[in-house]
């Protein structure tokens, strides 16, 4: 009887340790496009700086206009924005997929520049979305839920900067 | 012409006291140990004094003798492998021969009755009113430990978080700077000037007899960094014949299963060696040793290779007066992996950051002096210099060859030890601190002293109730800042209520001084900039806490506590109205919680078993939250089986998934998919042949680390070591 125990025991820790292997975190499967919202245009550049005026450059989504700054309206889950975009390209096409951010009306689409320091202060807009015909005021786009909603060009033209908000 | 002075001054001191010591009249005691059960002689137990280093061990029939013990109220502890320690107290005069019978009573479950952290002196740990948990040598050696952090890893209520260690919720992460929980090694701190943040590869595992961990405020005897607690190193004592012993090791990591997290078509192994040789001829004690670490990692750019050194001698001039001289080195390169590239990837770092490392020389000298001045009256005289210096090559806006910084630290500790009577144990101190820092691009030159005063009583206020009380001031200056003066006191209280039950309360004070890293950083690199914060306060705590402790039988023995640590201005990174990092007062806080430890002996002591569960509530109150990088359960299962010669022994551990974190660096997209995280439910096995029953001076063995190869992240977004193997021989000569 004790020695069926012992058999027992080493049955189960077998078990266990098999099935038991390889949990935890795993990489992240691809996001089902239909289970994402966002953007998706291209970016034109000209007339770039020094690299070292570029410190950071990113698309940035914001929901509401005109923004605090950039890094508040992120902290706060009001705006979010892409990977740092690489220096001195003449376009790029971008995807930004905006969840966890709500479906809704993003109210200013724009490229920002950290320019300084001071990640909270020293960021500027260089290049804004606008609805084509007029470039008054940014472009509202909606984002209808689970799409992804194209045609977000925008140009940056660093001697012909937007007023800034 | 300093040194000099100082060289002449500790020879006259010596002299005088020594001079003193001559005055001093002696006793004698003898008697035999038996075995309570059994009534027969025990071989081999040793007998020590206690405040002296005067011992001895028992003959064939169990006898001893032991002569030229000072006078007065004395204590001895009696001790012997399976069998539970004893103190006895006696009044010994010159004119007679103190006689005793001790009984030992044999235990199945080894505990490590006597502690010397609590109240700076050895004392049974029912006198202790603190929760204390001890990792002994043994169980370092078990478990193959490299660094000790690993072995710590199984103490109850105690977290590590990359290299930083989180005993009860005090620390969570604070980024390698500001450690709350202050490292000795035999009684002096080891944290590093500059950072003030534990080194735990400048101790090597060999030259350890035991680590203490005391849990709760602990700055009324250590001062600053005390805040969560104290883990004091107890080191090697020295063995009385010579003693070799030679440990070589490979191990191999296996691969993940997941093919996106697949970087290299090479085994990523590890492998080393170590060695001690311990010996103790005529009066001069010697331990020396050394160690080579060589480590692939199992994540890109997180290599590593060291070199460990250390010695510790000590001379008896006579049994009432003892020098001791200690060193140690060590040297090391690794790779510096920050964070993963994303989750996709999370073995490989940022591809700006795979080349990143960093090198380090440490290295520390110390000495210590112990007197008998009268029967009563004790002292003992520490110091150590401690000098760190590291640099890397991670370039910045300031210097694109990287950063460096060395911090010299040292420190002198006399202290006092009175006897008054056998119901009164006074201890008081003096110790004094200098800190000089030269910092690369990081920290500017800066250079503090500090001065500190102590004093402690310890009542027996009768045979069931011990009382303590101290009292510690502090003072610190580091720069032409404010100083920094700080009172703390603490209460403690034992009371037996049965022959196995102990119940205990304590209230303690702790403090931490702002590190040199905390108040100067000046750096900026990838967008963010640390600036210095010359406004820092030092970070307060109050630690309460109320346990019983419970032998059932033999073979069951329990341990239940009730905690709670109020906690202010805790220091932590965050971004200032002038959109730069600095360090800030930020958080007013608390942790409170439970812990029960149950440890067993099963099948006439086949089966041994360790069980360690702790709640912790820890809350920010300014932020109304969780405080950031604090598991609220943690539990720890030890299990060792031993056949003959052959033992296998199997540890568990569980933490809740972590709650709280920086939330910024995620949200900015600093550290992708660093949000990921899980709880974490990891197991070790350690299988181990003793071969010397066949006339084989070898031990050999297997460990397999993360045996379930479960994946889970240590900090943001590092993964945590996969399934490690090693294969261990230790040759013992």
């Amino acid at each position: 009887m004790k020695k069926n125990i012992h058999y027992i025991l080493i049955f189960s820790f077998l078990i266990f340790f098999i099935e038991g292997c390889d949990e935890g975190i795993s990489p992240e499967e691809e996001p089902l496009v239909a289970e994402a919202h966002g953007i998706e245009g291209t970016l034109y550049f000209t007339n770039w700086p020094p690299a070292d005026s570029v410190i950071d450059l990113r698309l940035v989504a914001f929901l509401n206009y005109p923004p605090v700054d950039i890094i508040s309206e992120v902290l706060q889950g009001r705006a979010k924005y892409t990977d740092k975009l690489p220096y001195g390209v003449d376009s790029i096409n971008f995807t930004l997929i905006l969840n966890p951010l709500p479906a809704d009306t993003i109210r200013c689409i724009a490229v920002g520049q950290q320019f300084g320091n001071n990640i909270q202060e020293d960021w500027r807009l260089v290049g804004v979305y606008y609805t084509p015909g007029d470039s008054s005021f940014p472009g509202r786009v909606f984002i209808p839920p689970d799409s992804i909603v194209g045609g977000i060009n925008i140009k940056v033209d660093y001697k012909k900067l937007p007023p800034q908000p | 012409m300093l040194k000099r002075s100082f060289l002449v001054f500790s020879i006259l001191l010596i002299a005088y006291l020594s001079g003193l010591s001559q005055g001093t009249t002696r006793g004698t005691i003898k008697g035999k140990v038996i075995d309570s059960e059994t009534r027969l002689s025990i071989v081999g137990a040793n007998i020590m004094v206690l405040g002296t280093v005067l011992g001895t061990t028992t003959d064939k029939e169990g006898n001893f003798l032991l002569s030229g013990i000072p006078t007065g109220n004395r204590q001895i502890i009696i001790s012997m492998v399976g069998y539970k320690k004893q103190i006895k107290s006696f009044s010994l005069t010159s004119t007679e021969i103190v006689n005793l019978l001790i009984e030992l009573d044999q235990i199945a479950i080894e505990t490590e009755p006597f502690i010397v952290t609590a109240n700076r002196r050895e004392q049974s740990l029912e006198e202790v009113p603190l929760s204390v948990s001890v990792v002994t040598d043994q169980m370092i050696k078990n478990r193959h430990t490299v660094t000790l952090d690993d072995a710590l890893k199984y103490v109850p209520g105690v977290s590590i978080t990359r290299s930083q260690i989180n005993i009860r919720g005090s620390t969570g992460y604070s980024y390698g700077v500001g450690s709350r929980v202050l490292l000795l090694i035999d009684g002096i701190p080891q944290l590093t000037g500059d950072t003030e943040d534990i080194i735990w590869e400048s101790v090597s595992p060999d030259q350890i007899e035991r680590v203490e961990v005391v849990k709760g405020a602990g700055s009324a005897l250590y001062g600053s960094s005390a805040l969560g607690g104290v883990i004091n190193i107890i080191p090697l004592s020295f063995s009385t014949k010579p003693r070799t012993r030679i440990n070589f090791y490979g191990g191999i990591y296996t691969a993940p299963v997941y093919n996106s997290w697949k970087w290299s078509d090479d085994a990523r192994t590890s492998g080393g060696f170590s060695f001690l040789h311990s010996n103790r001829i005529n009066h001069l004690g010697f331990n020396i040793g050394g160690s080579r670490t060589l480590n692939d990692g199992y994540k890109k750019n997180d290599f590593l290779k060291r070199w460990n050194g250390w010695t510790r001698l000590a001379y008896e001039f006579s049994p009432y007066q003892v020098v001791n001289f200690n060193f140690g080195i060590l040297e090391q390169y690794r790779g510096n992996f920050l964070y993963w590239k994303d989750v996709n990837h999370a073995l490989e770092s940022k591809p700006d950051q795979t080349d990143d490392n960093v090198k380090s020389l440490r290295w520390n000298v110390g000495a210590g002096y112990k007197q008998f001045i009268t029967n009563d009256l004790f002292i003992s005289f520490k110091t150590n210099y401690y000098r760190s210096k590291w640099e890397d090559n991670i370039p910045t806006t300031n210097d694109v060859n990287g950063s460096g910084s060395t911090s010299e630290f040292t420190v002198a500790d006399l202290q006092v030890n009175y006897q008054a009577s056998l119901s009164h144990q006074f201890t008081t101190g003096l110790i004094g601190t200098y800190n000089n820092v030269t910092s690369r691009n990081m920290f500017g030159s800066r250079k503090g002293y500090g001065g500190a005063v102590y004093a402690q009583d310890e009542i027996n206020i009768s045979r069931k109730s011990y009382l303590s009380m101290g009292i510690r001031y502090d003072f610190q200056k580091l720069e032409n800042l404010p100083a920094v003066n700080q009172v703390n006191p603490k209460f403690g209280l034992t009371y037996t209520l049965a022959q196995n039950t102990t119940i205990r309360m304590s209230a303690g004070r702790g403090f931490r001084a702002p590190s040199v890293a905390e108040v100067f950083t000046s750096t900026e690199g990838g967008g963010l900039v640390i600036r210095p914060n010359s406004s820092l306060r030092p970070e307060r705590s109050w630690s309460l806490e109320v346990g019983i402790r419970q032998t059932f039988s033999e073979f069951i023995y329990t341990d239940f506590s009730v905690f709670r640590n109020e906690l202010w201005d805790l220091i932590e990174p965050a971004f200032g109205d002038d959109g730069f990092v600095h360090f800030f007062n930020v958080t007013r806080a608390y942790t409170t919680g439970f812990e029960a430890i149950v440890n067993l002996s099963l099948f006439n002591r086949f089966l041994t078993s360790s069980v360690g569960y702790t709640y912790l509530y820890p809350k920010d109150v300014n932020k109304n939250e969780i405080l950031k990088y604090r598991p609220r359960h943690l539990l720890f299962i030890s299990s060792k089986i031993n056949v003959e010669f052959f033992q296998i022994s199997f540890d568990f551990r569980h933490l809740s998934k972590i709650e709280n974190i920086d939330h910024e660096l995620i949200d900015l997209g600093i550290i992708p998919d660093g949000d990921i995280r899980v709880p974490v439910y990891v197991a070790d096995l350690h299988l181990s042949s003793d071969w010397a029953s066949f006339g084989l001076p070898l031990v050999t063995s297997v460990h397999i680390e993360n045996l379930f190869q479960y994946y889970y992240t240590d900090f943001l977004a590092n993964l945590a070591p996969l399934r490690h193997i090693v294969l261990s021989a230790e040759i013992k000569i």
